[in-house]
Parts: structure tokens; sequence; C-alpha cells
């Protein structure tokens, strides 16, 4: 490495480069030790039903692995998750790029997304209940709510910062309706942030999914209340934790699609 | 370019080689923006031809209107009054007939270096006798880019993206190239061979070319005429013919001469 004046570049991992891996990665295993460790240091001056100790969450995560129960109770909240996140995002990014691309969408449509929005996704439950009912698709509709709005507004920004000149040689170039030039300049070009807009509302969607299966829908957020009810606090943790990995593998696998498809960037 | 070649061009000045009419016809176009402060006259009066297979530059110092004349050619702008004549016919829009390049490459940074050269060809389909690869292949060999017809535009120099700028314009075999200041923002060095190889390119492809630029030297290198524009509202100060064999020598009398004269028009102001 000493005196290369070239930086190391992607391929493979050198010298400095791995070495800073490495510390980057001894910090994070260092932070999630110490957090357990605090953990477990207040849970032992704390009542085991307010706060259970490392030991026991493990246990009840290893007996309901072992019993197939975590992945029973995955399944049941993705058969929500999955549809909510979809159709939110499906719609949030059509009304998003309409709204971004015509000016008359941003004032007619803009202007009442503007009144609608402030609205908590949760005040909308009891639209939920008597539309759908105390099922998936009621849980789906309140998912689908806050993924609609943060893809609507990613699709909206990424859509409006378009280079113009982009646009301009699009035409110059033959490409003359708008749906073509939609098509072929603004989608790609907007690709970023509705990447952007999709993972963030991937991530949002597992927290709101919680909310939502409050309302009695099976799921993790459902077994987690009825936990809670019986003040089985290390089951309330487990749980915690499950959502936390299923939010960081969504967020992977998100991010790793984007990173092949936007390789360009 | 051979001196052959240029003085079949000079003579094509006084007598079109196609048609009755000019490729470009500028005709007594003036233009008023709106603004808080009132009305903001840019251009006024601008009258010009640009012929068939001429290379005419227009310059002026910035905030001459050199721009606006350059996207109402284009299309991307409506005069408030006169028009622009391609061929006799008015300009109403941008199309694939004048394929323009701009000063920031505005490639398509999501396409590879061949993909924004067919994006015109997907779009109208290549040229007769051509195939839409073989096509792509042809234009990037004038630039001389072959070997990056993978590469992703970041991945390409300031004058490599110019490059493939000027093959994505000429893939669809536009009659007219219109260039605002194409070579504003790249070194010294990689101007000057850009220089050669855009008249090499204008020789073989015998392309009409209006170019605009506040650079003269560049222009009197590069050009038969120069338009010469005024401070706002732009207006035609004087159009200057180049009659010299090419290439050039940037450091004759008669160039330098000619750049004294041109420069005579902004010292005042």
């Amino acid at each position: 490495m000493a005196g290369s004046s070239e930086p190391e570049t992607a391929g493979y991992p050198t010298g400095r480069l791995r070495s800073e891996r490495g510390r980057s990665l001894g910090i994070q295993v260092g932070a999630l030790v110490v957090f357990v460790l605090v953990w477990w240091a207040g849970a032992l001056v704390t009542p085991q039903n307010l706060l259970p100790q490392p030991p026991v969450v493990l246990e009840v995560l290893l007996e309901d692995v072992a019993s197939g129960r975590v992945f029973e109770l995955i399944w049941q909240s993705l058969r929500h998750y999955l549809p909510g996140l979809l159709i939110g995002s499906a719609f949030g990014m059509a009304v998003g790029i309409l709204v971004g691309w015509s000016r008359t969408a941003d004032l007619s449509v803009g202007t009442v997304a503007g009144i609608l929005r402030p609205i908590p996704p949760l005040a909308w439950i009891p639209f939920a209940i008597i539309w759908f009912g105390l099922n998936d698709s009621g849980a789906a509709f309140i998912i689908a709510i806050v993924a609609f709005w943060i893809n609507y507004y990613n699709a909206e920004g990424g859509v409006k910062n378009v280079d113009a000149q982009l646009l301009e040689v699009g035409q110059s170039l033959g490409t003359k309706s708008d749906l073509g030039l939609i098509r072929r300049v603004v989608l790609p070009s907007a690709m970023p942030e509705l990447f952007t807009g999709f993972r963030t509302a991937a991530g949002q969607a597992w927290m709101v999914m919680v909310a939502a299966e409050l309302l009695g829908v099976p799921g993790i957020g459902k077994h987690l209340w009825d936990a809670a009810n019986f003040l089985q606090m290390q089951v309330v943790i487990a749980y915690m934790l499950v959502i936390g990995v299923l939010f960081l593998l969504s967020d992977r696998l998100i991010k790793l699609v984007e990173a092949r498809m936007l390789s360009w960037r | 370019m051979n001196s052959k070649n240029s003085l079949t061009r000079s003579d094509s000045e006084d007598e079109p080689r196609t048609g009755d009419y000019p490729q470009i016809r500028v005709d007594d176009i003036s233009k008023t923006y709106r603004s808080e402060s009132g009305p903001v006259a840019a251009l006024s009066d601008v009258d010009f031809d640009v012929n068939h297979g001429e290379f005419v530059s227009i310059v002026g110092p910035s905030g001459s209107g050199k721009s606006t004349i350059f996207r109402i050619i284009a299309g991307l702008e409506m005069p408030t009054d006169g028009a622009v004549l391609v061929d006799g016919k008015p300009v109403e829009e941008p199309g694939p007939d004048r394929g323009m390049v701009f000063q920031d490459d505005a490639l398509f940074p999501w396409r590879t270096v061949a993909g924004n050269v067919s994006y015109g060809l997907e779009e109208v389909g290549p040229p007769d006798g051509f195939k839409t690869d073989e096509r792509v292949h042809y234009c990037l060999e004038l630039v001389g880019l072959t070997d990056k017809a993978q590469a992703y535009p970041k991945e390409l120099s300031g004058g490599q993206r110019q490059r493939v700028g000027i093959a994505r314009a000429l893939a669809v075999d536009p009659p007219i190239l219109l260039m605002d200041e194409p070579f504003g923002s790249v070194d010294a060095r990689t101007k000057a061979s850009l220089h050669r190889e855009l008249l090499d390119i204008w020789a073989e492809t015998k392309k009409t070319i209006c170019f605009v630029t506040h650079d003269i030297e560049e222009a009197v290198y590069l050009s038969d005429r120069i338009v010469v524009f005024s401070n706002a509202p732009g207006t035609v100060l004087d159009v200057v013919s180049v009659q010299l064999d090419r290439p050039r020598d940037r450091t004759g009398s008669t160039f330098t001469d000619i750049k004294a004269n041109v420069l005579s028009y902004f010292e005042d102001e």
C-alpha cells in the first residue's frame, strides 16, 4: 500500500481497506455486546416480570424456533405485510409520479394530498374495521396507507428533480408523448428516489404492522400484545428482536436489488 | 479536412446546394421574457441564415441571448416575434432533424455509452442502409469511442462524455447539428483535439452545424461564418466570413486579424 497513489477500488479489499473493515465490524460487534451487558445488568436489579434477563429471552427464541412457531407467526404477519406494502407502494408511486409530472395533477391531487397527509395512519383503523373487518385485509389497509404516503412523496420528488435537459434531449431524439418521456426518461432517472421510498416504506410497514395487529389480526404483533397481557415480558422482547431482524433483512434485501439495478450511479 | 473540401463549402455560401431555402433561416426573431420588474428583451430582430453544409458560430458575451437563439432554433422555446425556418418549414418543437449537443453533456446516466447513442435509433429507427447496432458502432467509431461502448457515463472523462453526446446526436443522421458551448467545460488540450475531431466529423458527415460559443478563437478556428451578437437584448452586430483553408493555424496573421476584428465588437462593453 505504501507509496501507491491509486485509491483502492472495489474487488479485493487489501491492506488499509481490509483493516478499515475489520475495525468497523469490531465496533459494531462491540456495541452489541455492550448493549446486551447493560440490559443484563439492568435486569439483575429489576424484578424479572418487568425486565427479563437475556438468557430467558434467548430460551423463548430457541424454543419457538425449534417448534416452528416463529416461522408460523412470521408467515401470518407476511400475509398482510406484503400485500399492504406492495399495493400501497404501487399506488403511492403511481400517484406521486403523476403529481410530479403534471402541474394540473399537482394543483388538484397534490392539494387534496396535502390535507390527507397529516392524518396519522392509525386514525384510519375505524375505517379498516368497518370496510374490511378484523382480518388480513384490514391490517393490510393500514400498512398500505403508510406505504402509500412514503412512496408518494419520494416519487413526486424524484420526478420533479429530473434534469430538464435530459427531457429536452429525449424530445430532440424523437420521444414525443408524455407517456414516452415518463417511461424512457423520467422513470429511469427517478429510480433511485423510487427505491429509497420503497425501502423506507418497507421498514415503516414493520412498525405499523405491530400496531395494526392490535386489532386482533394474527401475527407477530398480536402475539406480542397477547404475551404482554399475561406479563410474559420475555416473549415480548423475543418478538421485538424478531421484528428487528425482519427489518434488517428486508432492508438489506432491497439494498442489494438496488445496488444491482442502479449500478450506473 | 483538406482545402478542396473547405473551398466547396465556402462556395456554397452563395448558392445553397439543395432546394431554394437555406438550411436554417432565422427570420427577424425577437424574444421577450416576462419578469416581476416588467418585460425583459432577450433578443431583438435577430436575422441570419445558415446554408446547407455550413459551419456557423454564434458568439457573444454572456447574457447576449445566444443560448436563447439556440433554444429557439432547437424548438425548445418559441420566439415572441418572427420565426425559425428549417428548409422553409417553421420550427415548432424539438425534433430528430436537429441534433443537440449541450455544454454539460446531458447524457442519460443510466444508459451505457452504446445505450445513449442508440436512444434516438430506438425512437425513429436507424437511417437507411443501417441496422441499429451497426449505426451505433459507426457513430462511436466517428468519435473514437468504440472501446467504451459498454461503459457508463460516470466512468468517462469530460472530453469523452462530450464525444458521446456528439455521437448520440449524429446517430439519427440529422441534417443539422446544434451545439451550445459544447467544449465550454473541458481543459484546453482536450478542447484542441475535440476541435480537430469535430472538423473531421463535419467533413465526413457533411452536416450543417450551428455552434454557440463565447470563445472567439474557437469560433474563428472552426467556422465558415461567425454571427456576432451584442449584449442584451441580443442583436446581430455583424456576420464575419472566415475564408481560411483548414486546418487553420491559430497563430497565422489572417487568423489573428479576424480574431481581433470579432473581439473589437466587445472591447468597449
